[in-house]
């Protein structure tokens, strides 16, 4: 026999999740300010200039006596993390990329940095501006 | 009697007909043939979601199995978590939709479920849609934001042509530009970008108008029983998904749109649920057409 909490559950469980993924979309995307508003399950879609191919992940590494920017290694387990640091920069994320990067290096290096960059619009000046959402420094042993 | 001959009227009839679980089934099915954005790029589970797609559609009544729709479900959110932040909303929604099946097959009035379900899955995703438009993202109502996509994004390129006074130079350049800004070996810290006069105030027009349907679609679904504003829900998710077709962002997000629009129709509603039918066809055909670029064709 079909018990209330069966047709309750088919009734209301899918959307009761959809509401609270959404608040928590909210939560990272406005309140934290990490997440594009474009993804993560909010239905934020074209509300916003910051979609995913505006957000940028810039490295550089420095040594005694040279800064240079850093080439990201393609290998596939990193490929994943670099894009979901674009999106949404958690710091260990941003960490793993860093010693990835620093792993990757033939010359000693002192010091990686990395900045997650979002884009911002000027309708009136159609200029498009580079903003830091999020900055690592990480100091190599 | 040429009404039993009639190849159109038995396709109308066959389909007004179905039975409603099995029609947003088997529709559901088809998304996940049709759309590459809502099984997304891992081998495994886009294989594992299409062999299940295509057992469903060729062997009912396995369509309507708990079984089946769990294992879609168990897919489909391997590949939400695996795709967290970087799948399209509408991947979300299908996901919590194969979840509402699975949970709702099986009950004795799986219908009622389903309908109850799918037309808060729609309400809450219109509602959500317009609290980010309206009131957490300050550049959507100014237009700043549907301005940049009519000047940056290639699928909008004709409509941005057609109807924004843009040249196909613009996006060029505009491309470029993005690109320079993007590239770490490039130290640059803004560009501009080339559009024209009637952009800004084309895309101004377009948010108020979008914001204005969203908003009236979320009261309309979310609003208790079938009087009132309710009346106006299945109008205007209609002309929303006509509307999508007509604009070449994919087939995924109005195909799915459509499908939780005939799964919360009313059991008597027959023509409607047919609507919602002939609008899937009419997606898929106006997103393969490129209606814009054809117009563009005709008239530039």
């Amino acid at each position: 026999m079909e018990s209330k909490l069966n047709n309750l559950a088919a009734r209301y469980g899918a959307p009761l999740l959809l509401v609270i993924g959404a608040l928590c979309h909210i939560y990272v995307a406005d309140v934290r300010e990490l997440l594009t508003p474009s993804r993560g399950g909010g239905f934020g879609g074209l509300s916003t200039v910051d979609q995913l191919e505006g957000r940028h992940l810039r490295a550089s590494v420095s040594g005694p006596g040279f800064q240079s920017p850093a080439v990201i290694p393609p290998e596939h387990s990193l490929a994943r993390t670099i894009d979901w640091a674009r999106l949404v920069p958690r710091w260990h994320y941003l960490r793993s990329i860093a010693a990835g990067i620093a792993h990757g290096q033939k010359v000693p290096i002192r010091e990686v940095q990395l900045t997650v960059w979002k884009q911002q619009f000027d309708a009136e000046t159609l200029e498009v501006r580079r903003v830091k959402v999020r900055e690592l420094k990480v100091t190599t042993p | 009697m040429t009404g039993s001959h009639d190849p159109l009227a038995r396709v109308y009839r066959s389909l007004s007909d179905m039975d409603p679980i099995d029609l947003v089934t088997r529709l559901t099915l088809l998304l996940l043939l049709l759309s590459t954005d809502v099984v997304g790029d891992a081998w495994q589970l886009k294989g594992a979601l299409r062999v299940l797609a295509l057992l469903g559609l060729l062997a009912p009544p396995l369509n309507r199995n708990r079984g089946l729709w769990l294992l879609v479900t168990v897919f489909l959110g391997a590949r939400t978590y695996y795709d967290l932040w970087t799948q399209p909303d509408h991947a979300f929604l299908l996901t919590y939709w194969a979840l509402a099946l699975f949970l709702s097959l099986g009950l004795k009035d799986a219908g009622k479920a389903l309908a109850t379900s799918a037309k808060l899955l729609l309400g809450f995703c219109f509602l959500f849609a317009t609290l980010w438009k309206l009131l957490l993202s300050p550049e959507f109502m100014d237009g700043t934001s549907l301005c940049y996509a009519l000047m940056t994004d290639v699928r909008l390129q004709d409509v941005g042509v057609l109807l924004g006074g843009m040249k196909d130079t613009f996006y060029e350049h505009n491309l470029q530009e993005l690109a320079r800004l993007g590239d770490p070996k490039v130290a640059v810290e803004a560009v501009t970008l080339q559009g024209s006069k009637e952009l800004l105030a084309l895309a101004k027009t377009a948010s108020m108008c979008v914001v204005a349907v969203e908003a009236a679609l979320a009261v309309t679904l979310l609003w208790p029983g079938r009087w009132g504003p309710a009346r106006l829900r299945d109008a205007l998710l209609l002309l929303f998904g006509i509307t999508l077709g007509l604009i070449p962002l994919g087939v995924g997000f109005g195909f799915v749109l459509m499908i939780l629009g005939a799964a919360q129709c009313e059991p008597d509603r027959k023509r409607t649920r047919f609507l919602y039918v002939a609008t899937c066809a009419l997606i898929v055909v106006l997103t393969y057409a490129e209606v814009p670029s054809c117009l563009r064709t005709l008239l530039c």
